[in-house]
């Protein structure tokens, strides 16, 4: 029973995934409004990473960023061998612990989100990509974050109550 | 499980990473080099899965519409003013137009003008967004079926969208003028100045490059010059505006809110881009 529980959490990462990387796409309004847009696929990687990574494995992470690439437009493999890298350390880092607090997750992710970024960024500059403002990189941080932390904390609050 | 196991299990662990690392690296520097192809791959997939999965797209939009017609109940009366004034001066307008209509056609007539008959067009819907806010583009139900070519200009009823960068054979994805890799040549009527509008992931692109910039005041309109051969010549994209840092920015024309059909323009006789999304990257 607990290993059927287990494959369907298993199976629900790459398919939630993808509901979230098609619902995005939904054509809303054309105006800009980068100002206020976080990349809610991190924060729904990593979440379900820190909280379960036993039912979050490589090949589900390779295939949900690999889909946001091809979809969302975004240079191929470019943050998917980010992410990729990124999902690597932080399973190292929660492997090393039995339980990680949650302000320990913040910075983790925070300090995740911003290196990322900045390869992303780099990677892009240095094969001539068109890369983002300094201000719109901080501004997709920031909110990215916001995000994370109240998704969170939710999260906590519905599991605690 | 026993200990050789665990061992066993994570070398095969750690090789399949390295792999994966190095498969990546190897898809993102063959994108970067053959990116025709793979971008052909691209759009060959968004083919299959978009058309598939609108059921998906479709509660979303519904929602966001009922939102937004919610929003728009809440400012009614304003927005009622607003209209009779607009009508008002719309008589106005549409007064002087039949006057030049006429006066248009009777000069077309003395003149013997010969108007360029090969721009036409083909109307779709916009399926889907771009997904991040860092691309500023859409993607059209028609492609290279419907005869839609790389490169061709994107209008709404009221001014420039933007153009065709990426052709499948039943979609297309249209780079707004707002995005960060458009620039566009450009006149600036009156003052007859050339320049690039560049977009830069606002709603208002940067009007750069201009001959001199002190002949060009608020509100002068802004149209495509035809240079470079991409978009056909006096195309509407906006009006200038200052941002507060004195900055010549366009307000856009078309009313890229509102927008769910673009018509893509394009010559019988055109000559098509050979490269996919070859002007994003140069």
């Amino acid at each position: 029973m607990l290993n059927c529980k287990s494959v369907l959490i298993t199976a629900s990462f790459p398919l939630f995934g993808s509901v979230l990387i098609i619902s995005s796409l939904t054509p809303t309004s054309l105006v800009p409004i980068l100002q206020i847009s976080p990349d809610a696929l991190f924060c729904f990687i990593f979440i379900f990473l820190i909280r379960r990574p036993q039912n979050v494995p490589l090949v589900s992470i390779l295939f949900v960023s690999l889909l946001a690439d091809f979809l969302w437009h975004r240079p191929l493999g470019l943050s998917t061998m980010t992410t990729i890298l990124a999902s690597e350390v932080v399973r190292w880092a929660i492997s090393a612990k039995e339980r990680i607090s949650m302000l320990e997750e913040f910075i983790y992710v925070t300090l995740i989100l911003v290196l990322t970024t900045i390869c992303q960024e780099f990677l892009k500059f240095l094969t001539l990509i068109p890369s983002l403002e300094l201000n719109h990189v901080i501004y997709y941080i920031l909110f990215t974050l916001l995000v994370y932390i109240l998704t969170t904390l939710c999260i906590r609050v519905i599991f605690i109550s | 499980m026993s200990l050789e196991q665990n061992k066993a299990w994570k070398a095969v662990r750690r090789f399949f990473f390295i792999l994966t690392l190095l498969s990546l690296i190897f898809l993102f520097a063959l994108w970067k080099v053959e990116n025709q192809r793979l971008e052909r791959f691209r759009y060959a997939l968004i083919d299959e899965i978009l058309p598939n999965t609108n059921f998906l797209l479709k509660p979303l939009k519904i929602s966001y519409q009922i939102v937004s017609d919610f929003k728009s109940y809440a400012q009614l009366y304003q927005q009622n003013q607003d209209l009779k004034k607009e009508l008002q001066k719309m008589i106005g307008w549409k007064e002087s137009a039949l006057q030049l209509e006429q006066k248009n056609a009777h000069l077309s007539i003395l003149n013997n003008v010969k108007l360029d008959p090969t721009i036409n067009w083909v109307t779709g819907q916009i399926i889907a967004d771009s997904g991040s806010p860092f691309n500023q583009s859409v993607l059209l139900n028609i492609g290279s079926n419907d005869g839609v070519r790389d490169g061709s200009a994107t209008m709404s009823g009221l001014g420039l969208v933007g153009r065709i960068a990426g052709v499948g054979r039943k979609s297309s994805r249209v780079v707004l003028i707002t995005d960060v890799s458009s620039s566009i040549p450009v006149i600036v009527k009156k003052a007859n100045q050339k320049g690039l509008v560049i977009g830069d992931n606002s709603p208002y692109p940067t009007l750069n490059f201009l001959g001199n910039s002190r002949t060009i005041m608020p509100g002068m309109r802004v149209v495509t010059s035809g240079d470079g051969k991409v978009f056909p010549p006096e195309l509407l994209i906006g009006t200038i505006v200052l941002n507060n840092s004195g900055k010549l920015k366009v307000s856009l024309a078309a009313k890229l809110k509102e927008i769910s059909y673009l018509r893509v323009l394009f010559k019988n006789n055109d000559q098509s881009l050979d490269n996919s999304g070859i002007l994003i990257l140069e």
